[in-house]
């Protein structure tokens, strides 16, 4: 069961994500990559037959009642993340 | 539309909830004229360690929108993450639900030419909103403050065949969630906003054809309409050709309707939607469901057809009234001690003259909307003709005196005395002898009588026992 991913794989992931990527990069990504699956891959060995789905915790129906409550403050914010800001709004190169 | 291809149109309708905070964290969920970035946490970004809790309220209201919208409610449910990267969306992925939605295989009638019409509903999910971007100067500008705000995504079938369907059906929609009071769904504010799944089959056709366009983020119904002209114009042109049009996502240019190709959108499993692993699983039971049921109104098409029914108000009164919470309200506190055959009457008043009033003239505080009830009830017991009723409701509109003063001061109450009427009737006939004739052949000549009769009267006499004595007399 080895599950190769191809360089096109890499590229269609790479557009996704909007990070540009070299030839050179792809393959060496898509080798990787494909190792990572190929480890995963050993979870399929285990016999799952007749096992519920369940989720990650035994937790169920945990809510927040609607009550607001104070957010960050603005500084913090504008300082945490990028460089640029202007009247309180972040600021990056048009995405138009 | 051209005759010879006939419309397929599926909606996605999208509804800010009205709570007041957002869907998985504590920050403030009113956002309009906020400064950026004042209702933001680490939730609402994202940041590791950051733990999202769904909003109870958020829930019920969806389930309530879903209940209206006569869904299957899911017991089992559970949120998933659609990863896609766009600025306004700093996470890398928006907290949806994938395939177990609250609301599944409901439906929404609406009135058309041809009668009442099913629309099925697919499903209705709960989601949360993103950032605003504001595009200026090639800078664009991030405001965090929506983000994370809830929203209820409401998805129809393919049922729609015209433009005017898809009015009716975002009409309908927005009263049903302003009478459940699940959202304000003012467009203005981007609280309601519609995405269009459209492609044309040539008439008589049965299947659906091979190609849908999707244009997203509409604001308003009036731009919906507009695209939905535009996009009938653009399909039809390539179909003329013998071609097919492109299946693809295509983005507004301006507020004229008309779109644009844009560069391939994800596809569905392209956003790999996967279980939220940071929500446990949601169990609805019966009892939630319910109290949620509980808090459900009669709906606008219910209350239409009642106010049609038991009124006998005339269909496109009715309709204006159930349009606006604020307006059907307003009706009936006015005629909840109305004489039941009066409020038909009410109904027209209210929706004409009233309406115009509201409009056109200034009111003076000491207005009292039950005047309107006074008046129609007078009308109705022939006690002052229509057209000085119509005077009396302006002069107390605008001055605030009361009807019975109205009344008093311009000598509007009308002469019921008939031997008074006999007399000014007969005093008409014999000076007017050709009418008389004229009238004996022509009944229609017979209301120049009437007019005359009624000027004598000065107007305040019922015009129809008026007509109906010169009508005997003639005989
Ligand atoms: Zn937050």
């Amino acid at each position: 069961m080895k599950k190769n991913i191809t360089v096109e794989d890499v590229k269609k992931i790479a557009i996704l994500a909007h990070i540009e990527l070299t030839d050179e990069e792809a393959i060496t990504y898509a080798k990787q990559i494909g190792a990572i699956l190929t480890y995963v891959e050993k979870l399929n060995e285990v016999d799952t037959k007749g096992v519920e789905f369940k989720s990650q915790t035994d937790l169920k129906n945990v809510f927040r009642e609607d009550i607001p409550k104070p957010s960050l403050d603005q500084k913090d914010v504008l300082r945490n993340r990028l460089s640029k800001s202007k009247g309180g709004s972040l600021v990056i190169s048009s995405v138009l | 539309m051209e005759s010879n291809y006939e419309l397929i149109i599926g909606l996605e309708v999208h509804v800010q909830s009205k709570t007041k905070s957002k869907m998985f964290c504590s920050c403030d969920s009113n956002y309009f004229n906020t400064p950026p970035n004042t209702h933001v946490c680490p939730v609402c970004f994202g940041l590791p360690g950051a733990l999202p809790v769904p909003n109870r309220r958020a829930v019920e209201l969806c389930i309530k929108t879903s209940l209206a919208l006569n869904c299957e409610i899911s017991k089992d449910t559970k949120f998933d993450r659609k990863n896609y990267f766009y600025p306004d969306l700093p996470k890398g992925f928006q907290i949806s639900q994938y395939d177990k939605p609250i609301g599944l295989n409901g439906n929404l009638e609406i009135e058309t030419v041809s009668g009442l019409k099913r629309i099925g509903i697919t499903r209705v999910h709960q989601e949360e909103d993103t950032g605003k971007s504001i595009h200026n100067n090639g800078e664009t500008f991030l405001d965090f403050n929506k983000s994370g705000v809830p929203l209820i995504e409401i998805v129809s079938e393919p049922d729609f065949r015209t433009k005017e369907e898809v009015t009716t059906y975002c009409k309908r929609l927005r009263q049903i969630v302003r009478y459940l009071k699940i959202s304000n769904a003012d467009m203005e504010r981007g609280e309601m906003r519609f995405e269009l799944n459209m492609s044309l089959r040539k008439a008589g056709e049965t299947s659906l054809p091979n190609y849908k366009v999707e244009v997203k983020n509409i604001a308003s119904i009036s731009v919906l309409e507009k695209v939905i002209d535009y996009e009938i114009r653009r399909q039809s042109e390539i179909l003329d050709q013998g071609e097919t049009p492109k299946q693809e996502t295509r983005g507004l240019i301006d507020m004229t309707g008309e779109t644009t190709s844009q560069r391939s959108k994800e596809n569905e499993a392209d956003y790999r939607y996967f279980p939220e692993p940071d929500i446990p699983l949601i169990e609805i039971s019966d009892e939630m469901i319910s109290k949620i049921r509980k808090e459900l109104v009669e709906l606008p098409q219910q209350k239409k057809e009642r106010y049609i029914k038991d009124f006998g108000i005339e269909a496109s009164n009715a309709e204006t009234i159930i349009s606006d919470v604020q307006t059907y309200k307003e009706f009936e506190t006015l005629v909840k001690n109305t004489d039941k055959a009066v409020i038909f009457e009410v109904a027209k008043w209210y929706t004409g003259e009233y309406f115009a009033l509201q409009n056109n003239s200034i009111k003076n505080s000491n207005f009292s909307p039950s005047s309107l009830v006074e008046l129609v009830t007078l009308v109705t017991e022939k006690k002052i003709t229509r057209a000085n009723a119509k005077d009396a409701l302006i002069e107390s509109y605008t001055t605030g005196k009361t009807i019975e003063e109205i009344i008093k001061e311009k000598g509007y109450e009308v002469v019921s005395d008939m031997g008074q009427i006999e007399k000014v009737v007969d005093t008409i006939m014999s000076s007017n002898p050709k009418a008389v004739d004229d009238a004996r052949k022509n009944p229609n000549a017979a209301m120049f009588l009437v007019g005359q009769a009624m000027r004598e009267l000065k107007g305040q006499a019922d015009a129809q026992s008026v007509k109906d004595l010169i009508m005997s007399k003639l005989k």
